[in-house]
Formats: structure tokens, sequence, C-alpha cells
């Protein structure tokens, strides 16, 4: 094997290890916020696979992180159910609605798609303000109850700010694993011909909405373990995470980073987030930023920062 | 008062609705209709239409005045945003499908929270130009909301008569069937996406002005006024004008019975999953019948 | 042409892989009649809107055969083969392939019963390489012989892609991005992703149009090639071309069958004359 293929794969290896040093010379308060970068990183790599490669633009993902979120939330709050519980239970629903949703959203394409995405996503969110008694709506709920996992003879607790950098961590390598093995294969390479030529992919003889089904639902249950991963670290479970505006973040950090890219939307993510948490030490209306960061990436860098790298210097990043 | 003096008074009351609807809906129907983009940020140029007025008649003492400057002056403005937004954002993006939809986005985040820094958070209202109360035998009725809905109705005719024997109506009608065989005929396509864009602005702002006095100027109510235009545009079929007319009619006409009998989050959740069910198995709209 | 090295090991029992390629188009074999019915239509009709594009055809193609069809513009011809490979609907009637009732399958099914269409208007990937538009035509084909679950071995496909390249000349340019290619090359490149599909029957909608004498010329022993392992079903204006290349012609003329024959017949065909080839 030669150190030129193993390239792509090392990019990968490096970006988790550098992740992981970082536990070692941030402050706690800087390693909870790059825990929270972590996973709403995983979030927008679920997103990526349906966008970035499927070329499917989805404007509802909130949706199925919120799915997550509350699945997961709402189990251990109401039902007492164990941490590893909880998590399975949320994995499953998340895929499942994804398969649901996919199923018929997928008949629709192009703009149609987008505003079918985009009103699910509402119907979500409005349903987590119907049921406000159990939802509490906006201010969310508290997770109280164990935070503890006990797992292969190890006792986690889930106070500590090292232990929750990690199952990010962990969880957002997986993901990337996911999608990076996704994209490297022939299955992958489908997904790509559908978002270049949908019609000539099918004249090659695949089953192009099979195909559209299956990046759906890979996409949403990443996103929306994503949702359940955040719920257990963070102990909380609100609306706002529901709302229109955080499906349109997923597409942000995705087209800053560099859509169709494994790590664009992880790099997108710690960017944006890092920009936005600072802007709003100074004025409520940071939705500019994102406004203008909207309308600058689509006008004058549609391919984001490792797309852009890709194209001029580097055509082997995955 | 009787079971049918109060269908009369909520079918007054829908017509209202349908009235301000049938104005915004129009300016998203139009731009679908002519240059094939969804534009996001259009509840965003309604939203202006209803701060602009508000901010017209607190300068202005006279509320008749300055209610009439307001109608004149916030299409103005807004039109003039939406121009800049054409040029400078639509254009250079070449129409695209997804990049508009993206763009018009930003538009939205942009436009809203320049508002909120403007403006603030808070719900503002403007007074009505005149107070009067038609008498019907079973109730008295706001005169200013009978107005509206005539106002209304006189603009869909003139936009239906300008359509039909202006020379800009027919160019751009021309440019909705076919844009290239209109470019071979020396028709200057990008000329008539930016009178469309904006006129689609202008109607869009004219419906908050005649709105604000009833219900008041908020920076959030862009949202609302777009998904209720969307569901109208959709449910008359992407593209009919006619269709949208009918379908925001019927749709103002039914919100007000909605909300009588539903709660209000239970009714914007039927609106949304209406929208989203009739794009999926009617993808050309519930009254594609009446195309053209 | 280079050798196709990489089945020398291969079962060479198995029809239709490329190594066929190299058999020289000969002609000998079971009289045309005789062969087996690989496709049929029954009372095809397709209309739009008051325009019957395709009015009533009842056609039979055989195995081995390379059919041209031939008729003036607007007769139906495109709408008849969009109907063959799935992309329309018909309106009414069957199309039977290989003897199973194809009428209501879907396109991409089409291809994986051995139906293989090039685009009129070529319809490739633009942002992809030529290797990487031909792989995913492979890929199409190894998935289909290997079924679901079949693991794709990488070796392979890409020499399944090196030889449909090869076989229409086009392998020196297979790292280059299919948008820019020559307009000639990209007709090229259609037929090689048709060859990486393995199909029974090919179907080429205006092949040579806009290519120039030389590559038109290369064309034609290209398709005779080809000829020995598919069946080829060609839609042409090229009427040496068709000559050249063609065992039988079908005649349409508003969406019916005017004429079909041989070549010779066909040109003495008053009707067609007078319809299609005066002047």
């Amino acid at each position: 094997m030669t150190l030129r293929a193993l390239r792509p794969a090392g990019l990968h290896v490096v970006a988790v290890l550098i992740l992981f040093g970082l536990q070692f010379v941030l402050s706690d308060y800087e390693k909870l916020s790059l825990t929270r970068i972590m996973v709403l990183a995983m979030y927008a790599v679920g997103y990526n696979v349906l966008f970035g490669y499927t070329g499917l633009l989805s404007l509802g993902h909130a949706l199925f992180f919120a799915t997550g979120l509350y699945a997961a939330g709402l189990t251990t709050y109401y039902f007492g159910f164990t941490l590893p519980e909880a998590f399975l239970f949320g994995v499953a629903v998340s895929a499942l609605v994804s398969l649901i949703i996919g199923f018929v959203a997928l008949r629709t394409s192009g703009v149609s798609f987008m505003i079918v995405t985009l009103m699910f996503a509402q119907v979500g969110y409005l349903l987590t303000s119907y049921f406000i008694e159990y939802t509490q709506g906006d201010a969310g709920l508290s997770l109280t109850g164990s935070r503890r996992i006990d797992f292969a003879g190890m006792s986690l607790d889930l106070g500590e700010p090292a232990v929750r950098y990690n199952l990010a961590l962990l969880f957002l390598a997986l993901a990337l694993l996911v999608v990076y093995s996704l994209v490297r294969r022939p299955g992958g390479r489908v997904l790509v011909a559908i978002r270049e030529n949908e019609d000539r992919t099918l004249m090659l003889g695949y089953n192009s909405f099979a195909n559209k089904l299956w990046a759906f639902v890979i996409s949403g249950t990443i996103s929306g373990t994503a949702g359940v991963v955040f719920a257990l670290l963070f102990g909380y479970v609100g609306s706002s995470f529901a709302s229109i505006q955080y499906s349109i973040d997923a597409l942000l950090y995705t087209l800053l980073g560099g859509a169709g890219t494994v790590l664009g939307p992880v790099l997108g993510a710690a960017l944006m987030i890092v920009l936005i948490d600072k802007l709003s030490e100074f004025t409520v209306a940071y939705l500019l930023f994102v406004g203008v960061a909207l309308i600058a990436l689509t006008l004058w860098f549609p391919r984001g920062i490792l797309g852009t790298i890709r194209e001029r210097w580097a055509p082997w990043i995955p | 008062m009787d079971f049918g003096a109060f269908l009369f008074l909520a079918f007054l009351e829908g017509l209202v609705q349908a009235a301000v609807l049938t104005l915004t809906a129009i300016g998203l129907s139009l731009v679908f209709g002519v240059m094939r983009v969804v534009n996001i940020a259009h509840g965003q140029f309604f939203m202006l239409g209803a701060v602009v007025a508000w901010w017209v008649t607190t300068n202005i003492t006279s509320p008749v005045l300055g209610f009439f400057v307001a109608l004149l002056i916030a299409p103005i403005a807004v039109g003039l945003v939406a121009l800049a937004s054409e040029r400078f954002i639509l254009r250079p993006l070449k129409y695209d499908a997804v990049a508009t939809i993206i763009a018009t986005i930003g538009m939205l985040y942009i436009i809203q929270e320049l508002t909120l820094l403007s403006f603030g958070p808070d719900a503002r209202p403007v007074e009505p130009p005149f107070y009067f109360d038609v008498q019907f035998p079973w109730f008295g009725y706001s005169g200013y909301k009978l107005f509206v809905i005539a106002v209304a109705a006189l603009l869909l005719l003139a936009l239906k008569f300008g359509a039909r024997h202006s020379q800009i109506g027919l160019v751009m009608r021309a440019t909705q069937f076919d844009s290239d065989t209109a470019q071979a005929f020396g028709v200057s396509v990008g000329k008539v996406y930016a009178q469309v864009f904006t006129l689609g602005a202008m109607l869009a702002a004219i419906g908050a002005v005649l709105v604000v006095p009833i219900q008041q100027a908020q920076y959030l109510m862009g949202f609302d006024a777009l998904i209720l235009s969307f569901t109208a545009v959709i449910v008359g079929g992407l593209g009919s004008i006619r269709g949208t007319v009918l379908a925001a009619i019927l749709i103002g006409l039914s919100d007000g019975i909605l909300s009588v009998f539903f709660a209000p989050t239970l009714s914007k959740i039927v609106a949304a999953l209406f929208i989203a069910v009739v794009l999926i198995f009617k993808p050309e709209g519930l009254l594609a019948g009446a195309r053209r | 042409m280079d050798s196709v090295t990489c089945f020398e090991e291969v079962d060479t029992s198995r029809p239709g892989r490329l190594q066929h390629i190299e058999r020289s188009a000969a002609g000998s074999g079971p009289h045309l009649a005789d062969r087996p019915l690989l496709l049929e239509t029954s009372g095809l009709e397709r209309h739009f809107g008051g325009l019957n594009a395709v009015d009533g055809v009842d056609f039979a193609l055989r195995e081995g055969e390379v059919r041209a069809i031939i008729g003036p513009n607007g007769a139906g011809k495109t709408t008849f083969v969009s109907l063959l490979c799935g992309r329309l609907t018909p309106s009414a009637g069957s199309i039977q392939f290989r003897g199973e009732d194809v009428t209501r399958l879907p396109a991409y099914r089409r291809v994986g019963r051995g139906i293989a269409y090039t685009f009129q208007i070529t319809n490739v990937f633009g942002n992809l390489s030529v290797f990487d538009n031909v792989m995913l035509a492979a890929q199409s084909c190894m998935r289909r012989r290997g079924g679901f679950f079949a693991r794709i071995d990488r070796a392979e496909l890409e020499c399944r892609v090196t030889a449909a390249l090869s076989a229409v000349g086009l392998d020196s340019r297979a790292a280059l991005k299919t948008g820019e290619l020559a307009y000639g090359h990209q007709r090229l490149l259609e037929v090689a992703m048709g060859l990486a599909l393995e199909p029974s029957l090919l179907i080429l909608d205006e092949p040579t149009q806009g290519l120039s004498d030389s590559e038109i010329d290369e064309f034609c022993t290209l398709i005779k090639r080809i000829a020995a392992n598919a069946t080829i079903l060609l839609i042409e204006h090229n009427m040496h071309v068709v000559m050249q290349l063609a065992s039988r012609i079908t005649v349409m003329n508003r969406g019916k069958i005017l004429a079909e024959g041989d070549p010779e017949e066909i040109r003495c065909n008053p009707e067609v004359q007078a319809a299609y080839l005066a002047a």
C-alpha cells in the first residue's frame, strides 16, 4: 500500500486524532463547547449524505435531530429508561421516522422536495408546541435521573466533561466511518450518479428511488442519533431544536465546510458555531450574519472550504 | 345573533383575509410562474410593507393622510429592496432553483434581523384611516375592512386588465410561456424578471399596508404570510395565476372558519401537512383544471 | 484494437462477455428467420393529446439482427424506441421481450433485462470523467449478474471499463471530464456505456448525427464488431450507414410501419421512395 493510497483514510484518522488530543489542552468550559460542536457536526455529517452526495436538499432535517432528541429524552424522563436503552430506542425511532418520511417525500424532487421536507419539519416543531404539557415546548425538560453508564465493568459519570467529550468524539468518529465507507464503495458512486444525472442513472439500470431512500434513511438516522447523543450528554430537550432555524443550520455548516466531502460538515460546524457564539455576545440579531453567510456562500463559494481545496489542489479528498 | 348572521360575519372576516392573501400570494405565484424560482423571502416583503406603513403613519399626524401616503411609499420602498436583491443576488445566481432558495433564505434572515434591530421585537399597532361602521341588519361591521376588500378586488381587476391589454402584460406572459422564444423576439428577459420580481414584492407590500390597521406590525409576521401564500400557490397549481387567486380566496375564507374551531397551533399543523400532502400526491396543484 | 487480456482465464462458454467482440462478425450462423424472437410489440400506441405519435405498431425483432428504423422527421421513431426502453408508457398495446411481457416494467428494470439505450442527445455525466461514466455502467452490469449482495471486485470492474473504452477507441481519453470531450467522442462514450452494460438489445438513437465522415466509418466498423454478439436496433437518417450495417430495415411514417424488408427490397419499394427516399 503506497502512502498515496492511504491519504484519504489517513486524513480522517488524523482529524479524529487531533480532536482526541485537543481535550488535553482545553479547559473544562472549552471542552464543553467542543463537545457540543462535535454533536452538531455529527448532525451535519448526516445531512451531508443526502445533500452533498445524493444532491437532495432537505430543508427539514431538524425533524430527525429532534426525533432522536425527544425519543431519548422523553423516555428517560417519563419512563425511566436507562441511558443505553434510551440510546437504542432513539436510534431505532430515528431510523423508522426517516424511512416513513423518506418514502413519501422522495416521490417529489427539486423544489417540491425542499418544501415537503420543510413542511414535515414544521409539523414536527408545531407538535412539540401542541403537546406542550409533555414537552414543555421552548423551555424544555431537564433530564434528571441517572447520569451514570455502567458498561463492561466501567462506570462512566456523564457529569464529567472528559467523559462527555470522548463519547461525543466516539459517535462523531463512528458517523464519519459510516459516511466514509459509504462514499468509497460502489453504492456511494451510485448516489453521486443520481445527483449528477438521475435520468441517465435510471437508464443504466439503477433503481434510483431505492437508492435515494437508502441515502435518506442513513442520513436521517445519523442526524437522529446526533439528537439522541445530545439529549443524553447534555440532559436537555427543547423545541428550539426542532425549529426551521436548526434545519437551516445543517445546510449552513455543510455548505461552508464543503458539501460532498466527508469532513466538510465538521469543519463548517466548528467554524460557524464558534463565530455565532462570539457574535451573540454582541447582538441579539446574529441570524443576520447567518443570512449574509448563506448568500455569500451561494454566490461566491458554493463548494465550501474543503470542496474548493479539493477542486483546486487535492482531488483525492473524499 | 342567529347562526346565519354569524356565518355571514365569518364570511366577511374570511373575505378580508382572502383579499390580503390574494395580493400577497399573487406575487409569489408570478415570480414562480415567470422566473421559475421560489422566493422564500417573500413573506419578508410583506412584513416590510407593514413596518414601513407603521413608520410612515407614526410620522404623519393625520391618520387618513398617513395611511394613503403609506400606501404609496411602502410598495415603492419594498419594490426597491426587491429590485436590488434581484439584481445583486438572483441574477448572478442565474436563477438556479436550489441556489435561489438558499440565497432567499439568507435574505429572509437579513431582512428579518435588520428589522428586529431597528423596529424592535414588539408588535406595534397602526391607526386605521377612518372609523365608520357599516350597519347590517344583524350587526355593525367595520367600514375599513370592507374598504380593504374593495381595494383588493379593484387591484386584481386592474392586474387582470393590465395582463391582457398592456404591453408589459403581454411581454410578461410571453416570457412565462417560453422565455427562449421571447428572448429571440428581442425581449430582455432580465428586465422582465426584474419587473416581475419587483411587482410581486410591491403587491405583497400593498397587502400588508391594507392589513396592518387590522393586525399589528411585528418583525416575525413574514413567516406566517409566507406559509399561507405558499399554500395558495401550491393548491392553485404552481405557475397558474388564476389558480392562485381561487385558492387564496378559498383559503382566506376557510382560515376564518378553521381558526374558530381549531387552536391556532393545530390549524398551522393542518396547513403544513396539507401543503406536503398536495405536493406529494397531486404535484400539479389541487385546482390544476384552472390552468392558464 | 488491443486484445482484451483480463478475461483470458475466464470461462469462455458464458455468452455475452466482452471478449466475444474479438471474434469477427462473419455473419455465419443460422438464417435470420430461424433465430429466436427477441422483441415483439403488438398494437403499440402512444398518443400525445390529439397526436398519435405511435399508431398501432406490430414489430418483431430477432436475435442477432441489425435492424435499422428509418423514416421522415416526426414519423414516430424516437417515440417508438422510447416505448421499447421504458422511458414512455404506451397508451395501448404490449411489448414482449424474450417472451416476457415488459409493457408495464419500469425503464430501469428493462435495463436489467438486457435492453440498453443510448440517447439521441448525449446524456452523460458531464462532471465525471470518461472512466467514471463507463464505470457506472459496468458496475450496474456486475451488480445485475452477481446479485444484490455480490461484492464488486474493483479489479474486474476496472478491467471491464478499460475493455469497453478500448472497443470504442476512447481509452486514451479515460481521465478527461466528459464535459470537455468533443461531440463525436461523447457519442462514442454513449456507445461505450451501452457496451459495458452487456445488453442483449442495444438501441442506438441517431448515433452518427454530428459525426465527421471518418468518424462515421470508424463507427460502422465498431457496430459491425458489436453485432457479432448483440442484437442492434438503430434509428438512422444517414442512408449510407443504414445500407452498410442493416440486415433488415423498418420504415416508419406517421406513427405506423410503412414497409419492412432487407435493404434491397426497401431501396426498390416505390412507397418508401415516395415518402422518404425521394431525390
